[in-house]
């Protein structure tokens, strides 16, 4: 459970720690695979910290984070990736796209 | 503002370009697409990738040029210099890379027989050699292309003695972006994302701002220059031999979304870098035939987008989009860039479903034209020079114009 640990101030997040996810595909994949309602009980529950979270990772070196760091860097990551969900489009129905999964990411 | 936002000014810019519709059998003809491949494809300087796809000597990147039927290997050599090949073995043709890039500096090794070429595609190892008959190893390096290097991007021509250097090629846009820091801004994300649809319907859709409010009402509807009618307008517009450039500018004081403001607040902007040569906020060139380079201005720093819209067939495309930004400094930053490019990539995939609906529609026949305003005029002159290349109704067409 460790490996899973977000920073201390955070630990009250744990409960949306499946959104810590490394690369871009896997956090576009976990918006797709979720409700809308669950998506805004994340975007709710993490986006009022994300100026505390900042403030906390910009004590570190960006290219040095340790993993409880890495983490919570991941998880601001998939707030901005639900965003346009939750600020924009409200609705599933409001999306008029190709599927978000039929774009290759290279990184 | 510097926009002027009346009607009606880039045709009188440009007269001789005219007004009228375009035809929409380029887009859908499988004709024209053979057409295409031999006198666009094979014949003008193709942007294949990047210095960041060669991090150092000694390695090399792949690029499937399905249009012109073959796969080449860019290698950037011990010594330096960037050469390009056909990817394909003198042994029985195999290809000799099967992956899509890696590292060359003790050769490379086709994985057929294992014959090996050194960096600069001499053949240096032949297997049961003394089996052979005759064989020079000397004449029996990879095929050479023609290659050459301009900012940073590597372009290949197929012709067997192109007609320009590539610096000539580039023309006007080379004199425009001369000094470009694009060497300052490193490779963040690239996407691929195969198209039901032509490759020129796919260029075209991304080649004016008129559709941002009716396409993507909810993501960048509000962002682009708009007039009192909420119509967006282009601060400029520049016709080149081939290539072409659009420049707009942004709302100022638009509605920011929650995230937009927070972003406000974390982001201290990193080295701050300025890209001098933007005439507005976004600059759109096209590089004929099938290269886009994007300028845009960000809050804190600038950066760029490329498109290369891969043709496969008349009705299949690959468009590959990638951003660059200086590297990201703090954590601030970093999540900036992020939702900048979710913003476009969302933006994009949007505009993926337009690709492909254009194409349905217009292969359907029931429109033999397309009608184009004043502020699309880039598509129009982009037509005109690839009926210039192509010659399609020069020939036994001309009646069907």
């Amino acid at each position: 459970m460790a490996a899973q640990a977000l920073p201390a101030p955070f630990a009250d997040l744990a409960p949306h720690g499946a959104w810590a996810l490394e690369r871009e595909a896997e956090r576009t994949a976990k918006r797709e695979a979720s409700t809308v309602e669950d998506v805004r009980a994340f975007y709710d529950a993490v986006f009022p910290r994300m100026e505390a979270m900042v403030a906390h990772l910009e004590r570190f070196p960006l290219d040095a984070l340790r993993e409880p760091e890495r983490r919570l860097l991941w998880l601001a990551l998939s707030v901005v990736e639900v965003s346009n969900l939750t600020e924009r489009y409200r609705r599933r129905e409001a999306i008029r796209a190709v599927s978000p999964l039929t774009y290759r990411s290279v990184q | 503002m510097r926009t002027d936002l009346r009607p009606k000014k880039w045709a009188a810019k440009y007269p001789e370009l005219g007004t009228g519709p375009i035809p929409a059998e380029p887009c859908i003809s499988p004709d024209y697409f053979e057409l295409e491949r031999e006198r666009v494809f094979r014949r003008t300087w193709i942007n294949v990738c990047r210095i960041d796809d060669l991090p150092k000597p000694g390695t090399y990147f792949v690029r499937d040029l399905v249009v012109c039927k073959t796969s080449l290997l860019i290698i950037r050599g011990t010594d330096d210099v960037i050469r390009a090949f056909h990817n394909v073995c003198s042994h029985r043709g195999n290809l000799v890379s099967p992956y899509e890039s890696g590292a060359c500096n003790t050769g490379l090794f086709c994985p057929f027989h294992n014959w090996r070429y050194n960096d600069r595609g001499e053949l240096i190892g032949v297997p049961d050699e003394e089996s052979f008959f005759d064989l020079d190893k000397k004449k029996h390096g990879l095929t050479p292309v023609t290659c050459d290097v301009w900012q940073g991007f590597v372009f290949v021509n197929l012709a067997p003695k192109p007609e320009q250097s590539l610096r000539a090629y580039l023309g006007g846009v080379g004199d425009q972006l001369e000094g470009c820091p694009f060497n300052d801004m490193p490779l963040f994300q690239t996407y691929k994302v195969e198209e039901k649809t032509n490759w020129k319907i796919a260029l075209d859709a991304q080649n004016e701002i008129y559709h941002l409010p009716f396409q993507h009402p909810l993501l960048i509807g509000h962002t682009f220059l708009l007039n009192e009618q909420k119509h967006t307008r282009l601060l400029d517009v520049r016709l080149y031999e081939r290539h072409t450039l659009w420049s707009c500018e942004f709302v100022e004081g638009y509605k920011l979304a929650p995230m937009e403001t927070l972003l406000g607040k974390i982001d201290r902007g990193g080295e701050g870098l300025r890209i001098k040569q933007l005439v507005g906020k976004f600059d759109f060139y096209v590089l004929f035939p099938n290269m886009v380079i994007i300028l845009f201005r960000g809050p804190a720093e600038d950066g760029f987008a490329t498109y290369n819209f891969w043709p496969l067939a008349v009705d299949r495309t690959i468009w590959e989009i990638r951003y660059y930004f200086p590297k990201a400094n703090h954590v601030g930053r970093r999540i900036s860039q992020e939702f900048f490019k979710c913003l476009i990539r969302d933006v994009q995939q949007e505009d993926s479903i337009a690709h492909e609906a254009l194409y349905t529609g217009l292969a359907s026949r029931a429109k033999t034209h397309m009608i184009f305003q004043d502020e699309e005029i880039t598509i129009r002159y982009f037509h005109k020079v690839l009926e210039d290349h192509v010659g399609y109704y020069r020939g036994a067409h001309a009646a069907a114009r």
